[in-house]
């Protein structure tokens, strides 16, 4: 009886996490394809993935860039992207699918939406937002949660949506012109990826402090042990992206069990987590 | 039966002056980064100044990955001594109906450590490069290096260590 009970305790801790899969830079249907993130096409190709009948992804990341030289708010991922699509085009899309019939997500936890703002607004030179910048990029991102959330509520579809950025300013802008009536829950989240002085863009938590955020999200292979006692000492989510999920992937989610993964390998994800 | 008897017999006849062939080590292969299982069954011969180990993942039964590994190490100061590491690892990942291959170059050095009684300890530094994942029905997917995106979670750097017991008696 003992040894049975020691056997269904060992089995169950082998199970594997259940984390949120939430469609990286609207691209995530195999195989991986960098050039293709923030795409419309591709973003169609994602939403299109099923997994036992249902769509595979839980959620969807897009990006907003904010172009220095026109103030144009594109849905893009880099500056070098070719014929990039204004950001409200990214929105109308995914508003479309919560048009659809059946299940918009793999599970019946509210559709994750990561509305991402990039913090740099040229790369050659790298340019920040100036104040005025700053409101325009937020005034667009809230532009496209109105959109989106708007179909959600005349669709009877349950969302969430997360502004992310690398730039706490950038968040603060957002929370300064945030609606007085808001369709669907709002939160905040910030971004760390690869640290300095390999990559510019990660800032220090306390960079964030003052700011209404509950989740960070960090990259699963560029992330320490002092950073996550950082965001569980301040009782915030974690969520983990990546590029190409590889074994060391997949291992730092059974270590530190985020609540989603942005992947851009939602199908592998999906049957990892379902093996 | 007869498998194991012989082996014993080679084992036990390797450590004989008389017997002629490569030096034999088996143990176990450590790590706490994430590059594969924590702990790992080793073993491996040596020819001249070339060591070899061929690494199995008894951690399989724990989360249905296995990380197998061949890998050899040219030691220029001689049997036993620091090395330049080669060799791929393939680690399979179960997911839902069926097994994703991982295929990784494993580049990097290795030294040896203090002896600790009959334990020959080694340590190395691997730079894991992962050129091809496939199967489980997904499509193929290989190393790019277009942009950043392409490549930056394919290249991954780990240290592990071996505890051994072998049949040399000479290491450094």
């Amino acid at each position: 009886m003992r040894s049975r009970a020691l056997l269904v305790l060992a089995l169950a801790a082998c199970d594997r996490p259940t984390p949120l899969v939430v469609c990286h830079n609207a691209n995530c249907a195999e195989p991986v394809n960098p050039e293709a993130d923030d795409t419309i096409e591709a973003m169609r190709e994602s939403l299109a993935l099923e997994s036992d009948g249902r769509p595979t992804i839980d959620g969807m990341e897009l990006d907003s860039i904010l172009r220095d030289a026109d103030n144009a708010c594109l849905f893009a991922h880099d500056f070098d992207q070719l014929n990039p699509a204004p950001a409200i085009e990214s929105a109308n899309e995914l508003a479309a699918f919560f048009a659809r019939t059946g299940p918009i997500s793999y599970g019946d936890r509210p559709f994750r939406i990561e509305l991402e703002l990039k913090a740099s607004t040229s790369d050659v030179p790298l340019k920040r937002h100036t104040p005025e910048q700053r409101m325009i990029h937020a005034q667009c991102a809230w532009e496209l949660y109105s959109i989106l959330s708007e179909s959600a509520s005349a669709n009877g579809r349950t969302i969430e949506v997360f502004f992310a950025s690398f730039s706490p300013e950038l968040l603060a802008a957002l929370v300064a012109s945030r609606p007085e009536i808001t369709l669907a829950p709002v939160a905040y989240s910030a971004l760390q990826g690869i640290p300095k002085p390999l990559d510019a863009e990660t800032r220090p938590l306390d960079d964030y402090g003052g700011l209404p955020i509950t989740a960070v999200e960090v990259h699963s292979q560029w992330f320490s042990d002092a950073q996550y006692e950082a965001i569980r000492s301040r009782d915030l989510e974690l969520g983990f992206f990546m590029f190409s999920a590889t074994a060391e992937t997949f291992a730092q989610v059974e270590q530190f069990q985020p609540t989603m993964v942005v992947t851009s390998e939602a199908t592998l994800f999906r049957r990892w987590i379902a093996w | 039966m007869r498998f194991l008897l012989a082996a014993v017999l080679v084992v036990v006849g390797s450590t004989s002056p008389a017997f002629a062939g490569p030096d034999w080590h088996a143990g176990l292969d450590v790590r706490i980064d994430q590059g594969a299982h924590p702990v790992r069954v080793t073993g491996g011969l040596t020819f001249g100044n070339v060591d070899t180990w061929l690494v199995l993942d008894p951690m399989i039964v724990t989360d249905g990955q296995h990380d197998l590994d061949l890998l050899a190490a040219w030691c220029p100061c001689g049997p036993g001594g620091w090395g330049l590491l080669g060799g791929w690892r393939t680690t399979t990942i179960g997911i839902e109906d069926g097994t994703q291959f991982q295929q990784k170059l494993i580049l990097g050095v290795t030294a040896p450590l203090p002896r600790l009684g009959p334990i020959q300890a080694r340590w190395a530094f691997e730079l894991a490069t992962l050129v091809v994942k496939h199967g489980a029905g997904l499509p193929t997917e290989a190393i790019g290096f277009s942009q950043g995106r392409d490549f930056i979670d394919l290249v991954n750097f780990g240290m592990f260590v071996t505890f051994e017991l072998g049949s040399r008696r000479d290491a450094k």
